[in-house]
Formats: C-alpha cells, sequence, structure tokens
C-alpha cells in the first residue's frame, strides 16, 4: 500500500504522496526529491556513498524503506553548508584534495560530520576506523584523512 | 606569478562537496523510462529460447529487445590489434548473446519499464531457456588442441597470438652461466569505480538523431564506435560524459549494454536509462589482469642479466574486448623493466574461457610485466647471495635516452638517482639492521622494492583487424574562445574521471594567454562543442593534451594581440598579454583590458582593417612524436616496509616510500594525489582484491562483501618525493602519469611480503597475498 511521507529535508519540508512501501530512502531522496547529491556505489550496503544523517545519526540510505522517513529530520549532503558558507568538512575536502572523482565525496562528508561530533580532536587512526564504511577508489583516503584532521582543527579554533 | 607548478586547489570541487555534481544517474529526462538486463546465469550454455511476453504483460513493462531481434540491427562489438599481433579470427560478440552465452552475467535481453524497481520486476518475467554446457574456465587447459572451441568460428580457443622479439636473445642464451626459470600467476581482479556504469540513451523522430549522457572515458571514440556497430550516421549521434566517478581505464570500454540500450531507444522512441548494479558491474563489467608467465632469464654468475624470455597466458574470458591486446602486450613489453638486457623474447597468447572479458585497467598490463622481473631479480639475488638492491643497481640503465631491446626510447631521467633517493626516505642499511633484529624475536618484516619505467600514452593501434575504427592517442585539438567580455571557454573531448583536467588544462592557458585563471573555464565531455579527442587513458592528458592547450592558447592570445595592436597603435610583434591587459611591451601606460578587446572584435568589427577577422577563437593541434609504443616515459621506484603477522596472515605497513618522475609537474598536488590513489589501488589488488570463480563458472564475488577493496584502515599513509626531469620531446616538458602507482605498487608489495616470510622458507611467485593465501604458503612451506 502506498504511503505519504512528510519529512523534513535541510530544514525544509517535504510532503510526498504514493510512496510505494518497498522504495528505498536513497531513491527516495534522489527520484521524488531530487537531492541527487547522495549517491548510490553499491548493493550491500558497504561503499556508504549514500550516507545521510537521519534523525542526528549517519546512516546509509540504502539501508532503510523511505516510509520510515515520515516524521523524520534528514540532513543530506545539500544541506551541509550554511547558506554560501561552507562546512569547515566541505572547506577541508577542497583545501586538501580530499576527493578526486568526487563519486564518494557527499558520503564521506557526512560520515566525518558524525565522526566529529563523536570525536572533536581525532587522531588519524580514529579518522580511518571510523571512515572505515565508506569507500573511496581514487584518493587512497591519505587526503581524506588530511581534510578530517584539517576541518577537526578549524573546528575547535572556532569553537575556542 | 606563472600557474604552472603551483598546488592551487581545484575548480572543479566546488559542485562535488555541495552534492552539484552531476553523474549520470542524476539527470531525469522527459518520458524517461528505465532499463534492466536479463543476464545469463550460466557460464557455458546453449540459448535455446528467450521469451518476453509475460514481461510484455507486466503494466509497468513498456518494451524489450532480445539477443536473437538484435542480431540483424547491431553488427559485432570492435576488437583493435597491434602491430605485428597475428589474431587468427575474431569471436563474434554481440550486444545481446543470441546463441550461446559465455559468462556468468552475460546479457541476453533488455528491458524498459515505467520505473527502476518494475524494470527489475520485468526483466525477472522473462523466460529464458538454456542447455548448460562445460564451462572452460583454465586456460591451461582451454589452450590445448584438443580442447572444446568456445567459439565455433575459431580454430582453436586462442583469441590472439602476439610474437615479439628484440635484441639478440641467442647470444644471451650463449653467454649465460645459468638460466633462471619460474612460473607466475597474477589473479584476477579489476578497477571497481564507485560510480557504475550507466548511461541514458535518446532517440528524436524529427531530427533523426541518437543522444547519449553516458559514464565514459570517451566521448568521441564511442560515437564515432556506435556509428560503425549500428550503421547510423555518426553526425547524427552525440555523446555527452556528465561527470564521471571514476574510469581507471574500465570505462574506456564500449560497452555492449550500450549498444543494446542504443536499439531499445529507437525501438521505443522514448529515453531509457540503464544504471548497473554493483552486482552486474562485479559480473559482466571488464576484469583484467589474470595472467601466467613461464619466464626465462639467462644470467652471469656475476650478476649480469643477460636477457628475458616470456611465455604469456592471457585469460581473455568469453570474448575479446576491444583493448584485449592493450593489457597482453603491456604486461610482455615491460619485462625488461628499466634494466640493461640484451636479449627479449615474449610471446602471449589471449585465451577464449568462460570469464567475464578481459579489457583496460589502470596500468594496462605494464604491472604484470614489473612483477615478473622485479620479482626474478629478488630470487635471483637470493640465489646468487647478493642483496636485491646491490644486483638492481648493477643492471639498471645508467643513462638517458636508453633504446630498450623491446624498441621503447625512456626518453629522460636517472633512474640510480631515483632509487639512491628512494632509499635514502626509508634508510634502507638501518632497515636491514632492524629487520635481522626482529628476526630474532620471531617478527617477520620485510622491505620490498620495485623500479619501474611507465610509459605513457600508448599508442599502437593498427587496423589490423580492418573492419573496425581504431583510435589514435599520439594527437590532441583544443579549442579556445573568447567570449565578448574577455573570459575564455577552453574546449577539450576528454572526459575528466577524478583526474583534474578543470584545474590542470586551466593553469596552462592562463600562462599561454597571460590570463587571470578565473577568467579560464575548461568544458569537456561532450562530443557537439568539443574537438575529436581519443579520450582519458593512457596517461595522455599530460603529455598530448595540455601541450595542444599551450598551442591553442598562444594562437588566441596573438589573435587577441592582433586586435589590440590595432587599437593601440603599436606593432603586432610588440604586444603582451599581462595579468589581463594587452599591452605594448615596454611602454607603460600604453594598455587595455582584454575585456575591451574582446568587445571591439566582436561587436565593432567595422572599426577594424579588413585582414582582421571578426570574434576571438583558435583551435590548434598537437602531434607528438612517439618513442616505441609510447610517447613518453615517466617512472618511479617504490619501497614498502612491511610486517606479516604469521599467526593471522595480514600485512601491516610500517613506511611506504614513494619516488618518482613524471616530468614538469603541472600541479604537485593533483600529481601527488594521483600517485597515492594509483598505489592505493595497486596495494588493493595485491593484497585483497579478487575475482573468484567456482569450477561451474558461477562468480563468487558480487558485491562489495566478498569483493574487498581498500577502506581507510587499511591503507598506510605513503611519502612522496617528486623528482621532476622535463621532458625533452614535449613542448612543456609534461611526461603524463596517473598510471603509475597503480604499475609499482604490485611488484613492491609483493617482494616485501615475500621478503618478510622468506626465512620461513615460502618462495611467492603467485598473487593474490589475501591473509589466507599467506597462511596457506605458511603451511606449505612447513610441510
Ligand atoms: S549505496 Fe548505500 S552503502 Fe553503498
Ligand atoms: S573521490 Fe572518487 S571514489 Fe572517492
Amino acid at each position: 500500500m502506498a504511503r505519504t511521507v512528510q519529512a523534513t529535508v535541510n530544514g525544509r519540508k517535504y510532503y510526498e504522496e504514493n510512496v510505494e512501501p518497498r522504495l528505498l530512502l536513497v531513491h527516495f531522496l534522489r527520484d521524488r526529491l531530487g537531492l541527487t547529491g547522495t549517491h548510490v556505489g553499491c548493493d550491500s550496503t558497504n561503499c556508504g556513498a549514500c550516507t545521510v544523517m537521519f534523525n542526528g545519526k549517519a546512516v546509509k540510505s540504502c539501508t532503510l524503506l523511505a516510509v520510515r522517513a515520515d516524521g523524520a529530520e534528514i540532513t543530506t549532503i545539500e544541506g551541509v553548508a550554511d547558506e554560501d558558507q561552507l562546512h569547515p568538512l566541505q572547506e577541508g575536502f577542497w583545501e586538501k584534495h580530499g576527493l578526486q572523482c568526487g563519486y564518494c565525496t557527499p558520503g564521506m562528508i557526512m560520515s566525518a560530520l558524525q565522526l566529529l561530533e563523536r570525536h572533536p580532536d581525532p587522531d588519524e587512526a580514529t579518522v580511518r576506523q571510523e571512515l572505515e564504511g565508506n569507500l573511496c577508489r581514487c584518493t587512497g583516503y591519505q587526503n581524506i584523512v588530511e581534510a578530517v584532521l584539517w576541518a577537526a582543527e578549524r573546528l575547535k579554533s572556532a569553537g575556542a | 606569478m606563472p600557474m604552472i607548478g603551483q598546488s592551487i586547489k581545484r575548480r572543479e570541487d566546488l559542485k562535488y562537496v555541495t552534492g552539484s555534481g552531476t553523474y549520470v544517474d542524476d539527470i531525469t529526462l522527459p518520458g524517461m523510462l528505465y532499463a534492466a538486463f536479463v543476464r545469463s546465469p550460466h557460464a557455458h550454455a546453449r540459448l535455446l529460447g528467450v521469451d518476453t511476453t509475460k514481461a510484455l504483460e507486466h503494466p509497468k513493462g513498456i518494451d524489450a529487445i532480445t539477443g536473437a531481434e538484435a542480431y540483424p540491427l547491431a553488427g559485432p562489438m570492435p576488437v583493435y590489434s597491434y602491430r605485428e599481433a597475428a589474431v587468427i579470427k575474431k569471436p563474434d560478440y554481440r550486444c545481446l548473446a543470441h546463441d550461446r552465452v559465455r559468462f556468468v552475467g552475460e546479457p541476453v535481453a533488455l528491458v524498459a519499464a515505467a520505473d527502476r524497481y518494475a524494470a527489475e520486476d520485468v526483466a525477472e518475467l522473462v523466460e529464458v531457456e538454456y542447455e548448460p554446457l562445460e564451462p572452460l574456465m583454465n586456460p591451461d587447459e582451454s589452450i590445448k588442441p584438443d580442447s572444446p572451441k568456445l567459439h565455433d568460428n575459431l580454430d582453436n580457443n586462442v583469441g590472439l597470438r602476439i610474437e615479439r622479439r628484440g635484441g639478440d636473445m641467442e647470444a644471451a642464451y650463449r653467454e649465460a652461466d645459468f638460466v633462471f626459470k619460474r612460473r607466475y600467476r597474477m589473479h584476477r581482479h579489476t578497477g571497481t569505480p564507485i560510480e557504475t556504469r550507466g548511461c541514458i540513451a535518446q532517440y528524436n523522430t524529427g531530427t533523426q538523431e541518437l543522444t547519449l549522457h553516458c559514464s565514459t572515458q570517451i566521448p568521441h571514440i564511442l560515437k564515432t564506435h556506435l556509428s560503425e556497430i549500428l550503421d547510423f550516421p555518426e553526425f547524427k549521434i552525440r555523446v555527452i560524459a556528465p561527470d564521471v566517478g571514476g574510469g581507471f581505464g574500465n570505462k574506456l570500454q564500449v560497452p555492449p549494454e550500450v549498444v543494446a540500450l542504443c536499439l531499445l531507444a529507437i525501438k521505443t522512441r522514448r529515453p531509457v536509462k540503464w544504471i548497473e548494479t554493483r552486482r552486474e558491474s562485479l559480473m559482466a563489467f571488464l576484469h583484467a589482469r589474470e595472467q601466467t608467465h613461464d619466464v626465462e632469464i639467462p644470467m652471469k654468475r656475476d650478476g649480469t642479466i643477460l636477457g628475458i624470455k616470456s611465455h604469456e597466458i592471457v585469460n581473455a574470458g568469453g570474448y575479446l574486448d576491444a583493448r584485449i591486446s592493450g593489457p597482453s602486450l603491456g604486461a610482455g613489453m615491460w619485462l625488461p623493466g628499466p634494466y640493461m638486457v640484451k636479449g627479449f623474447h615474449v610471446d602471449i597468447d589471449a585465451v577464449m574461457t568462460n570469464k567475464c572479458p578481459y579489457g583496460a585497467y589502470r596500468g594496462f598490463g605494464s604491472q604484470m610485466g614489473a612483477l615478473v622481473i622485479e620479482r626474478s631479480l629478488d630470487l635471483i639475488a637470493r640465489e646468487l647471495s647478493r642483496d636485491p638492491v646491490d644486483l638492481r643497481k648493477q643492471n639498471v640503465i645508467k643513462e638517458t635516452p636508453y633504446k630498450c631491446v623491446t624498441g621503447h626510447e625512456f626518453d629522460s631521467g636517472d633512474y640510480m638517482a631515483g632509487l639512491d633517493k628512494a632509499l635514502e626516505m626509508v634508510d634502507y642499511g638501518a632497515l636491514r639492521a632492524e629487520q635481522a633484529r626482529l628476526r630474532e624475536e620471531g617478527r617477520y618484516m620485510g622491505i620490498g622494492v620495485a623500479m619501474a619505467v611507465e610509459g605513457a600514452g600508448w599508442n599502437t593501434y593498427t587496423a589490423a583487424m580492418a573492419q573496425h575504427y581504431v583510435p589514435t592517442l599520439d594527437y590532441a585539438t583544443v579549442t579556445m574562445r573568447m567570449d565578448t567580455s574577455g573570459n575564455v571557454k577552453v574546449l577539450i573531448g576528454d572526459v575528466a574521471c577524478g583526474t583534474s583536467h578543470a584545474t590542470t588544462a586551466a593553469q596552462v592557458a592562463a600562462d599561454a594567454i597571460g590570463l587571470p585563471i578565473d577568467t579560464i573555464e575548461v568544458v569537456e565531455g561532450d562530443t557537439a562543442v568539443t574537438p575529436y579527442d581519443s579520450g582519458t587513458r593512457a596517461a595522455r592528458f599530460s603529455a598530448v593534451v595540455l601541450p595542444a592547450v599551450a598551442e591553442s592558447g598562444m594562437a588566441l592570445k596573438k589573435k587577441v594581440c592582433r586586435v589590440g595592436a590595432h587599437l593601440l597603435e603599436g606593432a603586432e610583434e610588440d604586444m603582451e598579454i599581462v595579468e589581463g591587459q594587452v599591452q605594448v611591451r615596454g611602454v607603460p601606460g600604453k594598455s587595455l583590458p582584454v575585456s575591451r578587446v574582446a568587445r571591439v572584435a566582436y561587436s565593432e568589427v567595422a572599426t577594424l582593417p579588413h585582414e582582421i577577422p571578426a570574434g576571438l577563437e583558435a583551435t590548434e593541434s598537437f602531434k607528438a612524436p612517439m618513442s616505441g609504443l609510447c610517447i613518453t616515459w615517466p617512472y618511479s621506484i617504490h619501497i614498502p616496509v612491511v610486517e606479516v603477522d604469521i599467526e593471522t596472515g595480514t600485512v601491516k605497513f610500517l613506511r611506504y616510500a614513494i619516488v618518482h618522475d613524471c616530468g614538469v609537474e603541472v600541479n604537485p598536488m593533483v600529481v601527488e594525489g594521483q600517485v597515492v590513489g594509483g598505489t592505493a589501488q595497486g596495494v588493493g589488488g595485491t593484497l585483497l582484491e579478487e575475482m573468484v570463480y567456482d569450477e561451474d563458472g558461477q562468480l563468487l564475488t558480487t558485491s562489495f562483501m566478498d569483493y574487498l577493496i581498500p577502506t581507510a584502515t587499511d591503507m598506510p599513509s605513503f611519502d612522496v618525493c617528486h623528482l621532476q626531469t622535463a621532458a625533452p620531446q614535449i613542448p612543456g616538458g609534461y611526461k603524463g602519469m596517473g598510471e603509475g602507482g597503480c604499475v609499482y605498487a604490485y611488484a613492491a608489495v609483493v617482494n616485501a611480503v615475500a621478503d618478510a616470510i622468506e626465512p620461513l622458507g615460502v618462495e611467492i611467485t603467485s598473487t593474490p597475498l589475501s591473509p589466507s593465501r599467506i597462511l596457506e604458503l605458511l603451511r606449505e612451506a612447513r610441510g
């Protein structure tokens, strides 16, 4: 039975009728809401390209059904910047060359957001461990780690 | 300040970090249908019938096409060959199977449905009748003369035979004190870009145009091939490559799936989108690397390598991919490495089996050549009780340019100095002492050394197989168009797939014209607006495309100066452009902004003398000189230091030092990103990734759960040292890079692991080196 899903995504209200029960959240975001920054890289919940913030927690949006999003608060990569002001993580990826093809980047940034919430002052090993669920085929991860450490520094000095 | 040489931030990144990139699956066209393939569950079977009736009864099932329907509409898939390659006969490779299926995942039919999920449902309703046949999985078996044939029109299962000879192999054997012999086996793995393949095909009945949005590295070449395969006028085909989520050579493929998609778009008169699932991708996108080499190396007791000979067997899979000869020859022709050898001899057989077709993947086979020579050097050093580095120093090429027995002319660089630098980075002497100490404690540390000359800008295709178009990689054409405000678009027929073209090409253009970089923008990927180009491949962007950018920029500058000279009443040859101002050299104050010149050139044309043409646009080509199979010869030395845990079989990196030389670097940050990323891919390919088939031909690694690509915790930090020896034959001195890391890592990591566990009596001659494989080797050694 198709359902109606009402959700807040990136601070905006969305109302979608006729949502098939089997529709995955990632396809709901991409195909129904047009938020194509969230990507799909696998069909076994391994790659993390689809990571979004769901009620404050980083989740792989290919593992959730869209109907679960009814009443939820979701942040996707499109909602990470504050208007035109990039989030320090976005700046960090840019500054440190933390991306090449960019396909894994939105998912990486969403996972890193949660990482920095949990570990405001992470070391390299922590960053690597926390990003284990996100695959990148281009960078070898080195600059992704640098990018996250750069952002952590930035956030710390902004908070201080 | 010149832009070339600056590590400026990438100009393409804002869209990616904000989620506003546009990959093919991000595009939706009005009236678009979704496609799904019906794929063979058998490795080998006769196809008795395909029935789409039930599928089309599904309310969302719109249309379908089978192999039998496609057969008269689309010709065979292309195959290129190389000079001197003997191709016996070509397997009949069609976009959809029509008589037999020859690997698990081979497409049999294609359906179109109203939405993404329905397409899968509809595909499942297609009824296919198979008569299973015995699969041939082992090339050593299928190469035998009495083996059943996989393709009726071939004489046997050898799809391609190449024989290459160089120097004097007979003399090498004559002078030898002994002949080192081994068999090496490299396993099957591949590039797996995180974005799988995908395409939207659309046919416009009014204009009779076929438009494709396709994740590809070769929009122009794809267009040409589609025109041939579909017998469709080339100028009525437009291929647009949007943002591409990784290519790694895999996306050089002319996908049979895309041909079938075009047929369905023409049939339905509606745009049809196909996005490959990961499972499909692992089964049916190209595989790579799997080879064996039976090697002989005639040696002198004093450590002199005299020659190298190999019989190389490539497991080509069920059909020949267009580029089959590339990675085959790529391995064979790289066997001598950066060493002075007298004789060279390789016989290559690409053998048909019931696996996924074998194609291009970053490094194009050269990692296998590097593995064979570098592993052999370590084993020979052990036999002669020599230090492996010492043996390399004795044999390495001391001076460039150097004419290799393969016919390659290595252009420039100091390989010995590179090796010394890498040894210094890891403090080799101290490491060996440390290793001895650790061994006494029962810890197994290993040092791997590998060095290789890489080769950028392959250009060896020939039309030997006549009926197909054959791309050539040694030239590029670039158009520069200045608009009425003085900003410039640089039009290039390539596609960036993580390769930073929008930044590096803009850096070169800014210097060539004399404009601030923020007034320059690079446009790629659309065949309707960019000049013809062979695509993003073989590390040719720096060596071939960037010189064309410079030429075209200088031509545009000349045009701007001509108009400027008229306006400033100066001589054309006295004009210069500095920071966006056209000025008379040495005369301060006599200047105009480029924007003013542009305005005149477009809208005040009547004020210009008759000989000055209207508008500001230039198109120039650069044709690179060839040296052997390639255009330029970047090189690198890798020294990983590992510790092997003999209880668990896991490999931990303690250090990883890389010295590399790709000539003049336009953007060192980007270069380092490519070096590190490529190395990571090589490390993953050596230690983790393997395409595993069972004996019935079923692929066991159909998800990222089983096909393990490296994660952040699997990877070490890499230390990179940049040498920059300008390529003498390329304006700008660029050598091309990007494949590199992936070429050397394989040999270096295998040598490191081997060095670690060698005291336990293990000899490594095959890959992968997964924990379970290492434990198995240790068990075997214990007996
Ligand atoms: S698409 Fe969700 S984890 Fe890969
Ligand atoms: S940047 Fe390409 S997959 Fe990470």
